[in-house]
């Protein structure tokens, strides 16, 4: 049963591996993907986004709480940074989520 | 039950070679599995290559598909220029992706799981972009953190964020990574702790055990996933960091 099952298929496994292989040809090539970064699979962009923002405000509010250390301006800076921080965070998501990497504010 | 956060801890294998009262210098877990990716990368790559097959074997497909993996990950971000960086980056994605893949042995130690060696990683990464972007633009590389065309009220606000986020990039690089490694393979293990606690009740306990059991098996299928994962990640992002040292303006 199997035997005689097998040997008219053959020909469409050898067609199927060109298929295969014209695709891996054409994928060598190098053009099939956003060029800025946009996420490639969703669950590899969707792991992205969580560390992002809350980096971000981190971040901002760590320049701030420096340069108050370092100008003696304590609290001002931290609150204006932390500020942009959360706008930084907003930014970074809006590139790594809009398509083609977001608006080209860079 | 042991804790789980004991998997962790940095043990010394050998005496410290160097020792003074501050500093002590020596053979850890740590350094163990990193001269363990390390070499079993170095002999993967030159063992599977040597017999050079037109048809390649198991292990010679392994180190090509691992080189065309990376080298097409290269062109698609940062184009055929990008090309030059190949070495540098398929080195940081092999020794990511073996660190968290020996993680995956029991009893084996995830360097990857310690927030000093992936930031030392991104700082790597960050700091060969600023070299490479001011080497090969001069001042010019500072384009990156002030967009064209864009009204001149708005610019000091928007090279304040500018500068925020590209200072954010080796935080979110090294946390994402080692936070990743450390939750994973912390929450294995409280959940294999689970099936030990639970079976030690008795017979209710083990038919208990056997939800645990499929939590930690599931689980484990996850960290193989998120250990190739974020090695991926890490590596496509240094990427397009290094892309953005070629082309600042966009």
């Amino acid at each position: 049963m199997s035997g005689s099952d097998d040997e008219p298929r053959l020909p469409d496994d050898l067609e199927a591996l060109g298929e295969r292989l014209k695709r891996a040809g054409r994928g060598g090539t190098g053009t099939g993907r956003e060029p800025d970064g946009a996420p490639v699979s969703g669950y590899a962009g969707a792991v992205r986004i969580g560390t992002e923002f809350l980096v971000a405000v981190c971040v901002g509010g760590g320049v701030g709480w420096a340069l108050d250390q370092w100008l003696g301006t304590a609290p001002w800076l931290l609150v204006v940074f932390f500020l942009f921080g959360i706008a930084t965070g907003v930014v970074n998501i809006v590139r790594l989520t809009t398509p083609g990497g977001g608006p080209k504010t860079r | 039950m042991a804790s789980p956060m004991h998997q962790f801890e940095i043990a010394p294998i050998l005496e410290p070679f160097i020792k003074t009262d501050t500093l002590e210098i020596g053979l850890t877990n740590s350094a163990a599995a990193m001269i363990a990716a390390s070499l079993s990368i170095t002999a993967l790559m030159i063992l599977s290559m040597s017999g050079r097959a037109v048809i390649p074997g198991r292990l010679q497909s392994i180190a090509e598909l691992s080189y065309e993996f990376v080298a097409n990950m290269i062109r698609d971000t940062a184009g055929t220029a990008g090309m030059r960086f190949m070495p540098f980056v398929f080195s940081l994605f092999m020794f990511i992706l073996i660190g968290n893949l020996i993680g995956m042995f029991p009893y084996a130690f995830t360097f990857t799981s310690h927030i000093i060696v992936t930031f030392a990683l991104a700082a790597t990464v960050i700091l060969s972009v600023l070299v490479i972007g001011f080497a090969k633009h001069g001042l010019g590389f500072l384009r990156l953190f002030a967009p064209s065309g864009l009204p001149v009220l708005l610019l000091p606000a928007i090279v304040v964020i500018e500068i925020i986020s590209f200072l954010t990039r080796p935080v979110s690089l090294s946390v994402r990574l080692f936070a990743n490694m450390l939750a994973g393979h912390t929450m294995l293990k409280v959940f294999a702790g689970f099936v030990s606690s639970l079976s030690a009740l008795g017979t209710i306990g083990i038919i208990g055990a056997i939800v645990p059991l499929a939590g930690t098996l599931a689980i484990t299928a996850l960290e193989f996933l998120v250990a190739f994962l974020q090695a991926y990640i890490f590596a496509i992002l240094t990427c397009i960091y290094l892309n953005d040292a070629l082309h600042p303006a966009h």
